[in-house]
């Protein structure tokens, strides 16, 4: 037994199986959206129920009183699929516009167009929206209240995914006929056929490019969307901002250039006051040669005034909005990185230099006469402790060495040790070491160290630094005094050999003058008081 | 513009010629106009009919006039124009005329190049 229902076509009843109405219905539908657009529209469907209608009617008899599955097949038949009708241009050919009133439309999950679940656009292709901006409702709102973010899981949840052809067809109001469907499967295929082959550098290619444009579209809109209020307020913190960067980028830029530009060299502040360091001498002694240095420098001064100068075009650019160029970021970046591998060069050059040890040893006698106390004095060039400041000379007692800057000299400072003499011989023992790429070339700098001192009667004049001459660079050059002393000798030693005198474990720094020292097998020793 | 949609577009300026020729010759019913069709092996469906016979009625080539039945809903009988009559006539004109130009196309062997000869020094467009 089956239900029927009481249809009618073109003024007259029929009664009609349930499932040959829906097919009936379908076909009707589809006749319907095919002339979509058609000028005679009206007058041809009713032309063709009409006919239909006829077509019925004969059908129809005493003994059969409904319309079967096989009769709206027949009638399809005769009056042929609407994909079959030859039409005008003017009316779309079967469901390529769905325009939005169109049939049944049904919500759905769009799996193909989807960027997290679909939602948002299977809701686009419902309310015949742009899913990008149901995207950014739903996004406000999440930023809002988090209210956005329930509906969308509720959505996804709730909100069945098209996934078979007829589905996808209706989530887009699109007719679900064969002719569409087939349609829809060969899209489908030519598309899958494209995008493997597209794959490769041209998917890339087009992903980098739409990413562009969808920045850019995002970004107008979300100026659009912000409105003439908003607008103003941006720019007036973008311009504040802008001032500010400007600010720190030119006082950098200052500096910088004072760096560069080698006069005002570098101030340092002191109790006294300022003095200036020759900063740019001293780099000079360490570089092997001009054009290394010349090049390091240059690979510095573009590391550093890279950031400063893209520091100043951000303050500018934001002051006056003016837009992003890429490649100038893109040009810089490069010419920065270049700059670094210039400088990582020559800065590993000169570390390279430093990387062999070198020593060089010399022993003298000296020919101590009397059997007085020696005196110990020191030949002094530097200055005393309080008279830093004033010198002019700047003391960096971690590496032993000051800087003169008058003259521009390179003192060292020599490391000066008592030691008990093996025999009855008194000897100073002179080790000087130094830094090279090679070891030879390292002691051959330590053997070019000089260090003075003289035996005059019964004083022993040490002097208190070593000068490196000017053709020498530097290269951590260090001098270390042994003066080997008999058991029993008696010395004094000078206060002003505070800067030169090693760790000995019985004088005390404080507490020398006018004090005797006897070397005894551990050493000097305080002699007893004359 | 791919096959389909050329042959329907050629398939139904050849419809309506046919159309009006076979309306010309007596008033007709569309089931009429399709029988007459498949008699001259042209075979359409109905559904392709319709929208040609209102596009016709639109354009004043045909009128038609209502005819109750005893099997159904009254029937559209459609006659030609004076207008349809002339158009007829012209279209039947142009159709002799394409139909001798594709003929003697076809029916021509092809012939082959004439061989290229540059033409003498001092001769030809030189200006």
């Amino acid at each position: 037994m089956k239900k029927t229902l009481s249809i009618n076509i073109s003024g007259f009843v029929f009664h009609i199986d349930e499932d040959a109405y829906e097919k009936l219905h379908r076909y009707l539908d589809a006749i319907k959206s095919h002339f979509r657009g058609f000028e005679g529209k009206d007058e041809v469907i009713s032309d063709v129920e009409a006919r239909i209608a006829e077509i019925l009617q004969k059908k129809i008899s005493a003994s059969k009183e409904v319309i079967t599955m096989e009769d709206v097949g027949e009638v399809i038949a005769i009056m042929g699929q609407p994909s079959d009708f030859a039409v005008d241009d003017e009316s779309a050919a079967a469901g390529t516009e769905p325009s939005p009133y169109s049939l049944p439309k049904r919500l759905y999950r769009d799996p193909e167009r989807k960027v997290i679940g679909g939602v948002a656009s299977g809701l686009g292709a419902y309310f015949n929206l742009d899913p990008v901006w149901v995207r950014v409702i739903f996004i406000f709102s999440i930023l809002i209240s988090g209210f956005g973010l329930l509906v969308y899981l509720i959505l996804w949840l709730v909100v069945p995914e098209a996934r078979t052809t007829a589905e996808r067809l209706e989530m887009r109001g699109e007719p679900v006929n064969i002719s569409n469907i087939e349609k829809s499967i060969g899209d489908e295929v030519h598309q899958l056929k494209n995008k493997l082959n597209d794959l490769t550098s041209k998917a890339r290619h087009t992903y980098r490019k739409q990413r562009e444009e969808f920045k850019t579209n995002h970004r107008d809109q979300f100026r659009d969307g912000i409105g003439e209020v908003g607008h103003v307020m941006m720019r007036i913190i973008f311009i504040f901002l802008g001032i500010l960067i400007l600010i720190l980028g030119i006082a950098l830029t200052m500096a910088y250039l004072s760096i560069i530009f080698r006069f005002p060299v570098i101030m340092l502040m002191d109790q006294a006051g300022m003095h200036t360091f020759p900063l740019y001498s001293v780099i000079e002694r360490i570089f092997e040669n001009d054009a290394d240095l010349r090049t390091f420098a240059t690979g510095l001064m573009v590391l550093a005034g890279i950031p400063l100068l893209m520091m100043l075009w951000a303050g500018i650019r934001l002051i006056f909005n003016l837009p992003r160029a890429k490649f100038i970021s893109g040009i810089a970046g490069i010419i920065w990185v270049c700059a670094l591998i210039i400088s990582l060069i020559f800065g590993l050059k000169v570390a390279n230099s430093f990387q062999k040890p070198g020593e060089f040893t010399r022993e003298s006698v000296i020919k101590v006469i009397s059997s007085d106390t020696l005196h110990i004095v020191a030949n002094r060039s530097l200055p005393e402790d309080s008279d830093w400041e004033e010198s002019g000379d700047f003391y960096f007692p971690e590496i032993r060495m000051v800087v003169s800057n008058d003259q521009k000299l390179l003192l060292g400072i020599p490391l000066l040790k008592f030691k008990p003499s093996t025999d009855s011989i008194t000897r100073l023992i002179l080790i000087t070491s130094a830094k090279g790429a090679f070891t030879d070339e390292a002691t051959e700098s330590a053997e070019k160290i000089n260090y003075d001192w003289q035996l005059k009667n019964d004083t022993l004049l040490l002097s208190d630094s070593f000068v490196l001459p000017e053709e020498d660079k530097w290269r951590k050059q260090e001098a270390r005094v042994e003066v080997l002393l008999p058991e029993g000798t008696t010395v004094s030693l000078d206060e002003h050999l505070d800067p030169i005198l090693g760790y000995h474990k019985n004088i005390s720094r404080h507490d020398r003058i006018e004090k005797l020292y006897i070397m005894s097998k551990e050493g000097l020793v305080r002699a007893s008081e004359k | 513009m791919d096959m389909e949609r050329n042959n329907a577009q050629m398939r139904k300026g050849i419809l309506e010629l046919c159309i009006l020729s076979i309306v010309s010759r007596e008033d007709a019913y569309a089931s009429d106009i399709i029988e007459k069709l498949k008699q001259a092996q042209l075979i359409v469906v109905e559904g392709t009919l319709y929208p040609l016979l209102t596009r016709l009625k639109n354009d004043g080539l045909l009128s038609y006039r209502w005819e109750e039945s005893t099997q159904g809903p009254p029937r559209k009988y459609y006659r030609i124009s004076e207008s349809g009559q002339a158009d007829l006539d012209q279209m039947k004109l142009s159709w002799k005329e394409m139909v001798e130009a594709v003929e003697q196309l076809l029916a021509s062997p092809p012939s082959p190049p004439a061989p290229y000869s540059p033409s003498p020094a001092g001769e030809g467009a030189r200006g």
